[in-house]
């Protein structure tokens, strides 16, 4: 019995002595250890992406105005990612359920209005239908949404350095929802500072900026409960608008401006089932608002 | 009256020396022999460590701790004290932890104690082997890691190499390389006197941990989340804790600030006992269960021991006890201390590995040598289980605990304002 214990601790000393040389030897990434399925919990890891779209780079559907002719990326979107972050209830994690909104840029934002979060530029709203709601005319001049209903509207405002959420009345049901702005590099370094502005230097190493926004679950519901979908629209803020954001739109995903009466008509984009996203997202750097900028619900 | 003189000089040293021997509960080991383990403990050092030896910058911090490890090393070994100079090592080792752990995260990083939301749901926690219990049963099954660091931060390493701890050593780990064991040592360790003596311990106390790590082992399966980080572990009082933003984390927050008091302050200073690493401890519980595994054990002499129970009295995790002395060896919840050794007046316990028979000094291929042969005494002090052990778990603790105190002396330059 003795002797079979110790060749069991042997055997099992040298089983795991090859991944703990890898280990030391820096072999196992992330890569290699997730091909045998081995992986943070996603919750830690922007949440478990449940729909990704991409967008082809250059397809504006609107010209840029030529004060912001240099900053064609910034109303490019290339990629939009929903994740749902939601820990059991039983584990006493303390952190509140929900839904990451990432929006994925090329290249650095611009901010020619010094806004408190970097970026000035695009503005973007998201019309999100969630299934077995109402209906109404959406909120700006110009839109068209086929295909089916929208429940909320979301506006990312980097000006005023908030993102809201109105209902299908215009009522403002949310605000103060942080923006966390993340700068990717060639190299995946972390030279870019997150609480200064960038200079030169970094702006140079900069190849995408991510947008992230987080909307708790308890406003908005569980997307998980049906097939969901995302009518995603970038533009530009607006001083003087009631919503805080222009009529102007310059991209969006499935969309095409019609002919007879210029109307954008929005595809959806549907989320449909849960799916594990099998591969390396780069991780939204977000967080909640800070003391004194609390959440406001305002529900009716 | 000169000869009257020497003879009772000579008759103080040899008392003194039989009350060394007695005191130390095992025998210290020649000079050659000591020389010979400590030296090959610093070269093994400086070939782990060598690349931090480059500049003075680094060199100097890095050389004093490895020297202050070999010197408790030689210590330990010339002077036969395992516990006591053991004890210097592992307490000095967990208040170095904390000074460096609080320097990194509140002097030079983010300013406070406390772990942001943002920051776990960024992966950005720092890894911790005590996690390891949590993560292994998602990870074979889930294939997940459920504590917030990315798992690229060597999250399978560490559990590859607790396990491959586990298996060597058995709990030795808990009294010779725990990052966090040495606080409630330092406190059991302050009193001279013991002002509660615990002469009764229920059973519940005594096997509570494997209850806590079976509950933190579920819960954190079920949940994907580190249960016991969340709720019980104590030494976020001294290094870092989830930020306090709801009631819940006010609930969580006092939880382990009580515990920590109670179990690793005043329990051990009142008992001066480990309290926290007996009753509480997850990880200590696993060591404990691979402690069956383990070759490395405590090995009491039945044809010495004269069942005086000095040895329970003087155990620190209440692995001691009467069943202890009839069967041989200590409980399995041993940490292999050497606590029992120095209190043993009869010299009756000492490390030993399973089915492999040390004869020592009595070798046969020694035997040509006569007993008191200096050849013959160091490898007769070389070949003995306890040296095996010290010195590979003695390893293992001072690779930990080398970049720690460097760390230490780094910050010690800093505040003197020397810049090298």
């Amino acid at each position: 019995m003795k002797n079979n214990a110790i060749m069991l601790g042997v055997f099992l000393m040298a089983l795991l002595s090859i991944p703990a040389v890898m280990m030391v030897t820096g072999q196992l990434t992330d890569d290699r250890l997730a091909l045998i399925g081995l992986h943070t919990n996603p919750n830690y890891n922007g949440g478990i992406i449940i729909a990704r779209f991409d967008d082809p780079a250059g397809d504006l559907i609107d010209p840029v105005p030529d004060a912001f002719k240099g900053y064609k990326n910034a109303f490019d979107i290339r990629s939009f990612t929903v994740a749902r972050v939601v820990f059991s209830r039983l584990s006493g994690m303390g952190i509140a359920p929900r839904l990451n909104l990432v929006f994925e840029f090329d290249g650095r934002l611009p901010d020619p209005y010094d806004s408190s979060l970097q970026f000035s530029l695009p503005a973007i709203q998201v019309f999100i239908n969630a299934p077995d709601r109402s209906f109404t005319s959406p909120l700006l001049p110009g839109i068209a949404l086929t295909g089916k209903e929208w429940d909320f509207q979301v506006c990312i405002d980097g000006l005023h350095g908030q993102a809201r959420i109105y209902d299908t009345r215009g009522t403002l049901i949310g605000e103060g929802l942080s923006i966390a702005i993340k700068h990717i590099t060639a190299d995946n370094s972390d030279e870019i500072s997150k609480t200064h502005i960038p200079d030169k230097r970094q702006e140079d190493l900069i190849t995408s900026t991510s947008l992230n926004v987080a909307l708790p679950l308890d406003l908005i519901g569980d997307p998980l409960t049906g097939a969901w979908e995302y009518y995603v629209v970038i533009g530009m803020p607006d001083l003087n608008s009631p919503g805080g954001i222009s009529s102007s739109v310059f991209d969006c995903f499935k969309c095409s401006q019609r002919e007879t009466d210029n109307v954008i008509a929005l595809q959806p984009l549907r989320s449909g089932l849960y799916r594990q996203f099998q591969g390396k997202m780069h991780v939204p750097d977000f967080f909640f608002a800070g003391p004194g900028e609390k959440i406001k619900e305002r529900m009716k | 009256m000169i000869k009257t003189r020497l003879k009772e000089k000579q008759g103080r040293l040899e008392k003194a020396m039989i009350q060394k021997e007695h005191c130390t509960g095992t025998t210290p080991k020649s000079l050659p022999a000591t020389m010979f383990v400590v030296m090959a403990y610093l070269a093994l050092m400086t070939a782990l460590v060598g690349e931090n030896l480059t500049t003075l910058k680094t060199g100097l911090p890095y050389g004093l701790s490895v020297l202050f490890t070999g010197y408790i090393l030689f210590q330990i070994f010339n002077s036969g004290e395992v516990n006591r100079w053991r004890n210097i090592f592992f307490c000095t080792y967990a208040v170095a932890l904390v000074i460096s752990f609080l320097w990194e995260v509140v002097v030079t990083g983010r300013g406070h104690m406390w772990l942001m939301d943002r920051e776990t749901l960024a992966a950005e926690g720092p890894i911790c082997p005590i996690v390891s219990v949590m993560d292994l049963l998602p990870m074979i099954i889930n294939g997940t890691n459920v504590f917030p660091t990315a798992i690229e931060n060597s999250v399978f390493g560490v559990i590859a190499w607790v396990i491959v701890t586990g298996v060597v050593f058995g709990r030795g780990f808990c009294s010779w390389a725990c990052l966090f064991g040495g606080q409630d040592s330092l406190f059991a360790s302050m009193r001279q006197k013991v002002r509660w003596r615990i002469t009764h311990l229920h059973p519940f106390f005594r096997y509570s941990a494997f209850g806590v790590l079976a509950f933190i082992v579920l819960l954190s399966f079920s949940t994907l989340t580190p249960g016991y980080c969340i709720w019980l572990c104590p030494f976020k009082a001294t290094t870092e804790f989830f930020e306090i933003n709801s009631f819940l984390r006010v609930l969580q927050t006092f939880l382990f600030f009580s515990i920590w008091l109670v179990l690793v302050v005043l329990l051990p200073l009142m008992t001066k006992k480990r309290t926290q690493c007996g009753f509480l401890c997850p990880m200590g519980a696993y060591f404990s269960l691979t402690n069956k595994i383990s070759p490395f054990y405590v090995r009491i002499n039945h044809n010495s021991c004269t069942q005086c129970g000095r040895c329970i009295d003087a155990c620190p995790t209440f692995s001691m006890s009467r069943s202890s002395l009839v069967n041989g060896k200590t409980d399995t919840t041993c940490t292999k201390c050497g606590a029992c050794f120095a209190a043993c007046p009869q010299h009756a316990i000492s490390y030993a590995i399973k089915g492999v028979p040390f004869t020592g000094g009595d070798h046969p291929l020694l035997l040509n040598y006569k007993p008191h042969n200096t050849f013959r005494q160091f490898i007769a002090d070389l070949w003995e289980p306890g040296t095996l052990f010290v010195f590979t778990i003695f390893l293992l603790g001072g690779l930990l605990f080398t970049g720690t105190f460097a760390e230490n002396i780094t910050i010690l330059l800093t505040l003197a304002g020397v810049r090298l």
